[in-house]
């Protein structure tokens, strides 16, 4: 999975979790991160450093006012946050034992060495100390201090010097190699989202000219079939009105066919975008449900619906259409009823 | 139609949906993740009961015979998950129930004992423990600490981010074995 994001993306990224997207701008985030794990964990890993960066105060005042509202919103969203700071906080505890721990470094005491001593006597002693450091104590005692300070200061700044430059060509050649890598990623995920949108587009209208297809196809299959008896029983059900008093009239089914198709007939005025359907029994026991009916394929004033005939017994049934206003309002359509008798 | 297929149903269904995944249960888990941060980022209060309440409605709509689209299955769950939010937010005004974010901040939290931090945290490698360390805990440029790792600075992100997924499921693990010890 690449992990790079260009600059659009990223910052798109923060305003959604930031709640400054517009409307459609926000669907095409939530629906992309649901359909893309990539997108999803990037999205995620952003939600993360958002909150790292509240917790370090590096936010603006308006950006800590809506990352506080997103980390309050809920308990999940508040367990995060605090185990944040929780990780924080022994991660400081974890340092600092670290470095009170540490023991100070003891230098053994030296020992004469009387071999050397009496080679050179005009030399003082000349402790015996770790091996690391006789070739400067030799030089330092034959030269003279301030020359050998001299020297291990010229070496070290050379090495200083040296060590610098290495760095810094090393750091050049990979912000270069990042630069370029980061441009051809920019280009790439820009054609990428422009093939995706005209796909989207693509897949919507296919998806709209199938469901056609698919109720017309249902249309003529419901009358092929009818000729065939024993497979599908079609039956043409009118809205029926429940009063009071009244015993209104019900169709009666014997089958001995597999299938029934029911052909809901309904006020072709009453038009919504999608539709609801509930069977159940007088007594008002749940039998089936479907939901997001789409309005193509409820075409003049018509819902098919096929059931399988094991999904009823000896029993009254009723069955009820409900509309799906744009404001997502549920809305009663029609009632229909039918009894089973087998 | 047929109901006694269920498993193979839903084992269907998941992998539709999440085929990157081996297991059932690892497609399962990265679904419901996904609904839960897409109510959570509706700063809905309880994302959980709400993302499994898509998956219910998604599942018996599956079972009545709905068939979900193979090149973009996302789709009709991003409806259901939109529909049971519009639900959640009529039946709020409907109860004139209004949040307020202060009482929020009274329900508990789970804890994590310290000894646990302490467990998963000297679980973690070296090299991870220090970059937490660079990231958190030193007043470091990030693009720096990115680029001395090699990394971007989103990569550098990602990587943080593994290791707190790392570390939150290690405290899951310790705290309910402790709970399991003290029952």
């Amino acid at each position: 999975m690449s992990a790079d994001l260009d600059e659009h993306t990223h910052d798109l990224m923060i305003r959604f979790l930031l709640g400054e997207l517009s409307e459609a701008e926000r669907i095409a985030i939530e629906q992309r991160f649901l359909a893309d794990g990539d997108f999803f964990d990037k999205l995620l890993a952003i939600e993360s450093s958002l909150l790292d960066d509240y917790l370090a105060g590096r936010l603006s005042a308006t950006q800590m006012q809506r990352v506080e509202e997103l980390f309050e919103s809920s308990l999940a969203q508040r367990r995060d946050r605090e185990q944040t700071r929780e990780l924080i906080a022994e991660l400081r505890q974890a340092r600092h034992e670290k470095v009170t721990a540490a023991e100070p470094i003891v230098t053994p005491a030296p020992t004469v060495d009387d071999v050397h001593s009496r080679a050179n006597p005009e030399v003082a002693d000349v402790p015996v100390v770790r091996p690391a450091w006789n070739i400067v104590r030799i030089f330092a005692w034959r030269n003279g201090l301030a020359p050998t300070l001299a020297v291990l200061v010229v070496l070290l700044i050379f090495g200083w010097l040296v060590s610098r430059m290495i760095i810094l060509n090393s750091k050049k050649r990979d912000s270069e190699q990042q630069r370029l890598a980061l441009e051809h990623g920019n280009q790439e995920l820009q054609k990428t989202l422009d093939l995706e949108a005209q796909r989207n587009d693509k897949l919507a209208r296919q998806l709209e000219a199938e469901k056609e297809q698919r109720a017309r196809a249902e249309d003529l299959l419901a009358q092929s079939q009818a000729r065939r008896p024993g497979e599908i029983a079609t039956v043409i059900l009118s809205p029926i009105i429940f009063e009071r008093g009244t015993s209104p009239k019900v169709v009666t089914l014997k089958p001995r066919a597999t299938q029934f198709q029911f052909l809901l007939k309904f006020d072709p005025d009453q038009r919504f975008e999608q539709y609801n359907l509930e069977l159940t029994t007088f007594d008002g026991a749940r039998i089936w449900s479907k939901e997001h009916v789409g309005a193509s394929q409820a075409k003049r004033g018509q819902i098919t619906l096929t059931l399988p005939a094991s999904l009823l017994t000896y029993e009254d049934y009723r069955i009820e259409l409900r509309g799906l206003s744009a404001n997502g309002t549920s809305v009663h359509v029609a009632d229909y009823a039918f009894k089973i008798r087998k | 139609m047929e109901f006694n297929s269920d498993q193979r149903e839903f084992d269907r269904l998941f992998r539709l949906l999440e085929p990157d995944f081996d297991s059932l249960e690892g497609s399962f888990r990265r679904f419901r993740s996904k609904l839960l941060k897409f109510f959570a980022w509706r700063h809905c209060e309880d994302p959980e009961n709400l993302a499994d309440d898509t998956i219910a409605r998604l599942l018996k709509n599956v079972r009545a015979g709905q068939e979900i689209s193979a090149s973009n299955p996302y789709s009709y769950v991003y409806a259901i998950a939109t529909n049971v939010f519009k639900e959640y937010i009529r039946s709020k005004k409907k109860r004139g129930i209004t949040t307020d974010i202060e009482d929020l901040k009274d329900l508990p939290l789970p804890v994590v004992e310290p000894d646990c931090h302490r467990e998963c945290l000297a679980q973690l490698s070296r090299e991870k423990i220090e970059l937490l360390e660079r990231y958190y805990l030193d007043d470091e440029d990030r693009n720096q600490i990115a680029r001395e790792y090699g990394l971007s600075l989103n990569a550098l992100r990602l990587q943080v981010y593994r290791i707190k997924l790392e570390l939150r499921k290690c405290w899951d693990d310790c705290r309910r074995r402790r709970d399991k010890l003290r029952n």
